[in-house]
This record gives structure tokens, C-alpha cells and sequence, in this order.
């Protein structure tokens, strides 16, 4: 049996954000911002996007979730 | 003020834990718009999640950023600051809401004014041709006069003249200074 490489082990972080709260439009446009923190991928599933983060930097791992959520609200704001 | 104590009221349940506190709005009482507005203004202290139907319930989890935070002491209070933004907002919706006719009144009538025209008609705020119509006539007027301007522009003085053209140095000009030149260096010699 292989053994899991370092990677393998280190768990995605998903966030699911409800389609009629956060507009597509606005969770890209974070995406596209934290894109230097992690590989972000959405995909749509019934009513919810959901933002699935991989490679994350292990330094803003601990935020990356709250923050990301608060950036779209911001960034609601301004589309 | 009534009212807004009876809505404050409604929020249906709210659970807290040591860290987050979560509520539950009706959309009805508070709009989608208003959380938007009242989240913002919080984005700085809270971290803030929305879930829920915008239609039925809307959920709100609230999460303090720092641990020393003064919001976080005091679950409620963290709460309370956020219902009373929620309040602000949400009053400040229903205002820009009702008034949202007049402001357009008052924008149209500055826009007319403008035009030339101090009393517009009806069909001004109604009539999306007629609106059309005054905005090709405007874009028209605009156009001729940019054209008068090309054409029209009189520089007796020739103060519209670039510099390097003005003072260009003249051939013949050149050709007599270096002359000049050449007789002064052998006079000297």
C-alpha cells in the first residue's frame, strides 16, 4: 500500500455560499484576490456555490475560510 | 420609534457560544439589503457568514476577529451592536425606498434644467422616447458646437501657435548668422 504523500494529507477547505445570498459575480472577484493564498475552484451545486480551496499557504490557513466570506461581502458591496 | 422597537422584537432566536454568536432574521422585517449594509460596517470586527433563504429566514453567524476584541467579552453585546446596525440600515432602506420617486423627480428636473427646459412635461419622467429624443437633440447641439470650435477659432495674435513653430530658426536666417560668424573670426585673425 502507498504510503499518502504530504499533500494527500493536508485536507481542502470547502466553503459553501448560499447562491441567492452571494452573488457569482462577487465570489469570483475574491477568488481572483486570494488566488496568491491558495488554488480556488467554484462550482455550482443546486443552491449553493461552492468554493473549494487547495494548496492553501499554511500561514493563512487558520483564516483564509472567515476571510474569504468577509471579502465577498465586501465585495457585494461594490458590484 | 414604535416601530422600530416592535422589529427589534421579531429576531426570531439567536444562539451564542463562547466564541460566535448566530441569528436568525426574518427577511421581511430585516431586508437582504440591510444585513448587506450592517455586515459591512461590522467587517472590520466580525468575521461574518450569511446563510438561509433570503425569503423565509436568513442566518447570520457572527465570529469576533481578535480574542481581545471588546465585542467578544460580552456575547450579547456583540449581538446588540450588530441588531442596532441592523436597525440603522434597515431604516435607512425603507427611506431611500419611499423617497426613491422624488429623488428621481428632483435629478430629472436638475437634468432638464440644464437643457434649457425649467418646466418639463409629463411625458419627460414617462415617456422613454421622448427621453431619447431630448438626449439626441442634446448630443446633436454638442456635436455642432465642437465642429464651430474646429473651424470657427480665430488667433489674430497667434497665441494658439506651438512654441517650436513660432520661433523656428529660418533658413536664410542660419545661413547670415554663420556668415556673420565666419567675418567676425577673420577680422579677429
Amino acid at each position: 500500500m502507498k504510503s499518502k504523500s504530504h499533500k494527500d494529507k493536508i485536507p481542502h477547505i470547502t466553503i459553501k455560499l448560499k447562491k441567492d445570498i452571494y452573488p457569482l459575480e462577487a465570489i469570483q472577484k475574491s477568488a481572483d484576490a486570494f488566488k496568491h493564498l491558495a488554488d480556488m475552484k467554484i462550482e455550482n451545486k443546486r443552491q449553493y456555490f461552492i468554493v473549494k480551496l487547495t494548496k492553501v499557504n499554511p500561514e493563512a490557513r487558520k483564516l483564509i475560510k472567515d476571510e474569504f466570506c468577509n471579502y465577498v461581502l465586501a465585495n457585494i458591496r461594490n458590484i | 420609534m414604535k416601530k422600530i422597537v416592535a422589529k427589534r422584537n421579531k429576531v426570531e432566536h439567536s444562539t451564542s457560544n463562547t466564541k460566535s454568536v448566530e441569528l436568525v432574521l426574518n427577511p421581511k422585517i430585516y431586508p437582504l439589503e440591510a444585513i448587506y449594509a450592517a455586515s459591512y460596517a461590522f467587517i472590520d470586527k466580525l468575521y461574518i457568514f450569511l446563510d438561509g433563504d433570503p425569503n423565509s429566514k436568513i442566518k447570520i453567524k457572527l465570529t469576533p476577529k481578535t480574542a481581545n476584541s471588546s465585542l467578544n467579552q460580552n456575547s450579547n453585546s456583540l449581538k446588540e451592536e450588530f441588531l442596532n446596525e441592523l436597525v440603522n440600515h434597515t431604516l435607512r432602506y425603507q427611506i431611500s425606498k419611499e423617497n426613491k420617486n422624488l429623488r428621481e423627480f428632483i435629478l430629472g428636473t436638475a437634468l432638464l434644467g440644464s437643457l434649457g427646459k425649467l418646466n418639463p412635461s409629463k411625458d419627460f419622467f414617462t415617456d422613454k422616447d421622448f427621453i431619447n429624443e431630448e438626449l439626441d437633440k442634446v448630443q446633436d447641439r454638442d456635436e455642432t458646437f465642437s465642429n464651430e470650435s474646429e473651424t470657427a477659432f480665430d488667433d489674430p495674435l497667434g497665441i494658439a501657435v506651438p512654441w517650436e513653430e513660432k520661433f523656428k530658426p529660418h533658413k536664410k536666417r542660419v545661413k547670415s548668422a554663420k556668415r556673420v560668424l565666419k567675418k567676425s573670426k577673420k577680422s579677429k585673425k
